[in-house]
């Protein structure tokens, strides 16, 4: 028997159910983890898309910053400039501007490149009206005329080009205070006035910021007299303030706008932070406090801080807007990343989820759909499996007992050669005494003093040769019992391979059903069909081979017969003789022709012992014959047990498998 | 409405078993084939009832099913019972329902192939008793 690996010694039904169950698995888990790879990959790639996104919002919000801040104080510049030359030419038209009058002592009050002191400055005569130091009608006009922009009134007080407020529209604006000078001569308004240059920029007055414009006050000398100023609050532009802080960045993002100069360095301007921006204030300002000294006019940066308490990042970018000299700040919140990020990588973990259940259930019905087909395939093949274990054991024992009836059967064979052989030699012998009888009748009338002896033996002779005949009849007999046994026998053999072809023909139909599971055993089906047809042939060979011999025997019952009559004849003539010795004394020579007679019988008695025994050996020879088929049929019987013995170990290799097979 | 045979699997394409009637030879698909058996001593119906064309009741392990004779169908002459005498297990379907039906057939020889066996004349037995099997299904 080959040699059987482990998947052979695993049951055909937990092979059909593994074949469903592992590729079903198998599909499952790589499911799940491309699954489970597409989420790690796909958390990734929205996580550094957000990154880039917000990233882009911060120098998208800075960028929109900056050009909303060129754009309002170039609206302003363009609104002061308009206003300031509407002014000019209005007091040009109205005389012009002209030192008037001798001078007058005036206090002034120092900076940090004046002295204070006293300066006596001649009044200024501007726009028809003659202004000193203090309220003038000409400017209050101008204010109103331009929608009430602060407008001061400054005059030269001496050749360096020191400009000092004489008249203004707001009465905060400190008169006799000095025009500020700068140390960046490139950004001083008073020394682009001394240039007779009109000047645009963020001033400061009265500690408060302002988008002024200066002009340039020349007398009809072209001299530099003085300069009028008009400004607009920067605080005051809270619409464009409030713009810029209104696009924060995702729900935990601020906006900030922080003094970058003077005296108000890094006093927000904006709202105060919130959220991460809040918590960590303490480490960015300062950081950008610092940077803000070196920055240019629209310059990024960034920074990142880490909250510990938010557990998140602030990412930090800000620029510099020149104009109004304010740092705005756009920050966003890590969490707004994580959060889609976050999203996403749930999304992926409820599909995984899903997934498993749905795999879970898949491999359910798999397993149960290949428990079903398993039971559907392996129950028939069961079936048949006792089926043939039954009809096996059945053939096997039907070989047995045509064993021992073939055994009986070369016994009695061998017993009726012998008494035919023993026929053969009486009748030798009956030959032999006809001869001798023959002799002594001849010698009869020669030796008639010995005639009473020689009629006893002849007596002797007869009554040996009557009991030879009843034991040829009784052998005859006995022969015509045990071919009628043998008929039985054969009967009973073609009956079991008659049932054996039908087994076949329906394991072979269960094996087609089964398609390519059932090969094999279609193979094993045909065998089994072949030896059963062999079976069946052998059969009707002993068959037909008991007839012949029941012929055989037949015929010599009838030559028994005949020679049982020449027996009681030879009786009668001897009795006959025996009464009238005298007369075959004298009618001797009359009886040799009967003796002839007799003598030619007994020839014909011995060629039909001879047939007789030719006809036993043929019994003989016939009957080993039949021993060889039912050995062979035997044999058959042996690799059919084992051929059911391997199905039903590949089919049954559990317990309950075992009960089955019990039951 | 004609009984209709059983739907074929892809293992019985073509192939079928071969019997005799009378001197003839035919041979069945093997979808109609349920099993062959031999021809056991039929029963009366399980409900006593008497059915045309039905010749008796295949008792299989209590299960009992209607025979035909398809001798008789075909030649009109009932077959002659001997030793390789078989009933042929069918399954044929009529008006929805599968209806198992025994059909008595000469001598059973043996599976083939159809390209081997164009010497038998092909017979579809649900078609053929359909009339017999219509009244079982009803």
């Amino acid at each position: 028997m080959p040699k059987m690996s482990s998947f052979d010694q695993i049951s055909l039904r937990k092979k059909i159910i593994l074949l469903a169950v592992i590729p079903a698995l198998t599909a499952c888990v790589i499911f799940a983890t491309l699954v489970y790879t597409s989420s790690r990959s796909a958390s990734h790639i929205v996580r550094e898309n957000i990154t880039d996104f917000m990233v882009e919002r911060t120098v998208r919000s800075l960028t929109h910053g900056y050009a909303s801040s060129v754009v309002a104080s170039d609206f302003v510049a363009n609104e002061l400039r308009l206003n300031s030359k509407i002014a000019a030419l209005d007091s040009a038209n109205k005389g012009g501007y002209e030192l008037v009058g001798p001078p007058i002592p005036h206090a002034l009050i120092g900076d940090s490149n004046h002295i204070g002191g006293q300066v006596s400055m001649p009044a200024m005569k501007f726009g028809g009206e003659t202004v000193t130091m203090g309220r003038s009608e000409r400017i209050q006009e101008i204010s109103h005329d331009i929608g009430g922009v602060m407008t001061t009134l400054f005059e030269r007080v001496n050749d360096t080009g020191d400009l000092v407020r004489i008249s203004s529209s707001s009465p905060i604006v400190p008169l006799g205070s000095f025009l500020n000078k700068t140390n960046d001569s490139l950004n001083d308004p008073a020394e682009t006035l001394l240039h007779g240059e009109e000047f645009f920029g963020r001033t400061l007055v009265a500690g408060a910021w302002y988008m002024g414009h200066y002009i340039p006050l020349r007398d009809h000398t072209g001299k530099v007299i003085g300069a009028l100023y008009l400004g607009m609050p920067i605080d005051g532009m809270t619409a464009f303030r409030d713009e810029l802080v209104a696009n924060s960045i995702g729900a935990h993002g601020s906006v900030l706008l922080i003094y970058a100069h003077g005296p108000e360095r890094g006093k927000m301007i904006s709202p105060p932070p919130t959220g991460i921006a809040a918590t960590t204030e303490s480490e960015w300002l300062p950081k950008v406090m610092e940077a803000s000294l070196n920055m240019q006019d629209n310059e990024q940066l960034a920074i990142n801080v880490r909250s510990p308490k938010d557990k998140a990042d602030a990412i930090v970018r800000y620029s510099y807007l020149k104009r109004f000299d304010w740092i705005f700040v756009t920050i966003a919140d890590s969490r707004d990343l994580a959060g889609a990020s976050t999203a996403v990588r749930d999304q992926f973990h409820d599909l995984m989820i899903q997934s498993i259940i749905g795999a879970l259930i898949v491999l359910l019905v798999v397993g149960l759909g290949a428990t079903f087909l398993s039971k559907q395939i392996v129950d028939p093949l069961l079936e048949i499996t006792i089926q043939l274990t039954s009809n096996g054991t059945q053939v096997a024992s039907s070989a047995n007992q045509q064993l021992s009836h073939t055994t009986s059967l070369n016994v009695s064979s061998t017993q009726i050669a012998t008494a035919v052989k023993e026929i053969s030699s009486t009748s030798q012998e009956l030959l032999r005494a006809m001869e001798e009888l023959s002799q002594e009748a001849s010698r009869a009338s020669t030796v008639a003093q010995d005639g009473t002896s020689s009629l006893r033996g002849l007596g002797q002779s007869i009554d040996s040769l009557s009991k030879a005949t009843s034991t040829i009849a009784d052998s005859l007999t006995e022969i015509r019992t045990q071919a009628s046994k043998i008929n039985a026998v054969t009967l009973a053999v073609t009956k079991v391979a008659d049932q054996t072809n039908l087994l076949s023909l329906n394991a072979a139909i269960e094996a087609e059903r089964a398609g390519d599971a059932g090969a094999g055993f279609a193979v094993v089906a045909r065998e089994i069909r072949r030896l059963a047809d062999q079976s069946a042939n052998s059969s009707q060979e002993i068959e037909q081979t008991v007839h012949e011999m029941h012929d055989a025997v037949t015929a010599g019952v009838s030559e028994v017969a005949a020679l049982t009559t020449a027996v009681e004849q030879s009786i009668a003539v001897s009795d006959h003789i025996r009464q009238q010795f005298t007369e075959i004394i004298s009618r001797v020579e009359a009886m040799t022709p009967r003796y002839e007679m007799v003598h030619l019988g007994m020839q014909n008695q011995s060629v039909g012992a001879q047939q007789i025994s030719d006809a036993m050996w043929q019994l003989t020879e016939s009957a080993g014959q039949t021993s060889d088929a039912i050995a062979e049929l035997n044999q058959v019987s042996i690799e059919l047990h084992k051929a059911v013995g391997i199905l039903k170990k590949r089919i049954f290799q559990e317990r309950n498998d075992r009960e089955l097979l019990g039951r | 409405m004609m009984a209709t045979s059983a739907t074929k699997s892809a293992s019985h394409v073509g192939r079928s078993l071969l019997f005799g009637l009378g001197d003839a030879y035919y041979r069945v698909e093997l979808v109609h084939v349920k099993g062959v058996y031999p021809w056991a001593t039929l029963e009366e119906a399980p409900d006593g009832s008497v059915r045309r064309g039905v010749i008796g009741y295949l008792n299989l392990r209590g299960d009992k099913f209607p025979v035909v004779d398809l001798n008789e169908v075909v030649h009109g002459e009932p077959t002659k019972r001997l030793l390789g005498s078989r009933i042929l297990l069918l399954d044929c379907i009529s008006r929805g329902k599968t209806v198992t039906i025994g059909a008595v057939a000469g001598e059973v020889f043996a599976m083939a192939r159809d390209e081997n066996s164009t010497f038998a004349e092909r017979l579809n037995p649900c078609e053929l008793l359909s009339s017999i099997v219509m009244g079982l299904a009803s």
